[in-house]
């Protein structure tokens, strides 16, 4: 059974109904997969930085605002709930954010660490739960959603995937 | 949260004795379960199902194992699913086929639990997860777990309440 | 010696009750996944029984139900769910189904629950 696969690239995020699988890879970034069973709808969200206000300078910004999770997680939800999906009947996860650098905690460089207190503060705001499947670390992952059922499947990238 | 981790623990196990005496066919099934206090270190996680329940009680039960355990209890179930599966995406169906089912059980026995506080529960048709070091943490308060001990390896039934 | 429609999302569950039906008599005439399928399998069969599931993805078991009522008023349905709420069960039985089994069962009570429908 081949379902259609669509990747999620960095910064982006995209909404879906059954039948497809979305994709994406991720190292510091965070993704934030969510997910209405009962409606079939969800969406998968590629976080690659915090939040915009850790990067304000006077200037006018040019930092393409959707990368950042208080922009880009907020507007995945709106459009799950216009096209019908209901927040009673939400499941949601979290994976990724590894530490790829030699990053002190608390530096700069340790971005996986910094988005994924990001997202999680933003999705407590909202008031949706969460479930953090594999974070941290210090390696990358794909993950693949299905939106036909919900499932879930987490590789890591260094080393074969592990055979029954 | 709506029961404590002691009706839980009891609830799970009573609940899994059942499902081993009829559906595994497992006489004297109780004497071959044990609950733990809290998921051995060493032990992987790799396989999650996940089922949500809404209405009556909201919330999501969540069992977690090693790829060795969820191997052991899916041949115990459908031996003959097994000779069929050429690829781990194959793999991936039967464990959820067989898995799911067991947790499809559990959850309406939660579900039968809680009626008479909080009335009828709907449960969804499970998820599965699976990754090399799920961690499955749920983040707030309102979780509990149990933590089963059987002949085929250790489970955690994570329950959490929204 | 009947003809039964078996509906499940588990193919554990549908080879189980397979089994045991097969293993007393009975001939199994199709295998639905979920609601939607069970109905137009029931259409194309016209089994003289059906178990059904009720938590399943398309169309629940309630629903499908509703529907095989409406194909025929007659028809002889047998419930196996693993939800076990009065309510659910009250629901159903109401609808007109001939029993409510719930998961886990023994072969037994599969079997005496079939017999008595036929």
């Amino acid at each position: 059974m081949n379902d259609q696969v669509v990747t999620v690239g960095i910064g982006e995020y995209k909404v879906a109904q059954s039948p497809l699988v979305l994709r994406t890879i991720l190292g510091s970034c965070v993704a934030v997969i969510l997910y209405d069973k009962i409606n079939r709808i969800g969406g998968l969200a590629h976080v690659y930085l915090p939040t915009g206000e850790d990067y304000k300078s006077g200037r006018e910004s040019t930092i393409t605002s959707h990368k950042f999770a208080d922009i880009l997680l907020p507007l995945m939800v709106e459009e799950i709930l216009k096209k019908n999906g209901n927040k009673r009947f939400f499941s949601a996860y979290l994976v990724g954010g590894a530490s790829l650098f030699d990053a002190k905690p608390s530096s700069f460089l340790d971005i996986g660490r910094k988005n994924l207190e990001a997202v999680r503060l933003i999705l407590s705001r909202m008031r949706i739960n969460f479930l953090e499947l594999e974070v941290g670390g210090n390696k990358g992952r794909k993950v693949f959603f299905n939106l036909k059922n919900g499932d879930i499947e987490v590789i890591n990238l260094n080393g074969m995937k592990k055979k029954a | 949260m709506k029961v404590t981790k002691e009706e839980y623990d009891t609830l799970i196990k009573e609940s899994f004795e059942q499902i081993l005496e009829v559906l595994f066919s497992q006489k004297n099934a109780g004497d071959t379960i044990t609950t733990l206090a809290q998921l051995p270190e060493d032990e992987k996680r790799e396989i999650a199902i996940l089922i949500q329940l809404t209405d009556g009680v909201e919330g999501k039960i969540i069992l977690t194992c090693s790829l060795e355990t969820a191997n052991r209890i899916t041949k115990a179930l459908s031996p003959d699913f097994f000779e069929e599966v050429k690829s781990l995406d194959d793999q991936r169906q039967v464990f959820k086929d067989s898995l799911g089912e067991l947790m499809n059980i559990l959850a309406g026995k939660i579900a039968y639990y809680f009626q008479r506080k909080y009335g009828t529960t709907r449960i969804t048709t499970p998820t599965i997860i699976s990754g090399n070091k799920l961690k499955i943490t749920v983040y707030d308060n309102n979780a509990i777990n149990a933590v089963i001990r059987f002949n085929y390896g250790i489970v955690d039934i994570i329950f959490t309440v929204n | 010696m009947a003809k039964v429609l078996i509906v499940d999302d588990s193919k554990l569950i549908r080879n189980i009750i397979k089994d045991e039906l097969e293993k007393n008599g009975h001939q199994i005439v199709g295998e639905a996944q979920d609601g939607r399928m069970a109905i137009s399998m029931y259409k194309e069969q016209t089994p003289d029984l059906v178990t059904m599931d009720i938590t399943m993805d398309e169309m629940d078991g309630i629903e499908a139900i509703t529907e095989i009522f409406k194909l025929n008023t007659k028809a002889k349905i047998i419930v196996v769910s693993a939800l076990g709420q009065d309510e659910i069960i009250n629901k159903a039985i109401d609808m007109g189904v001939m029993d409510f089994i719930i998961k886990p069962f023994e072969a037994d009570r599969l079997l005496s629950s079939v017999k008595k429908a036929l």
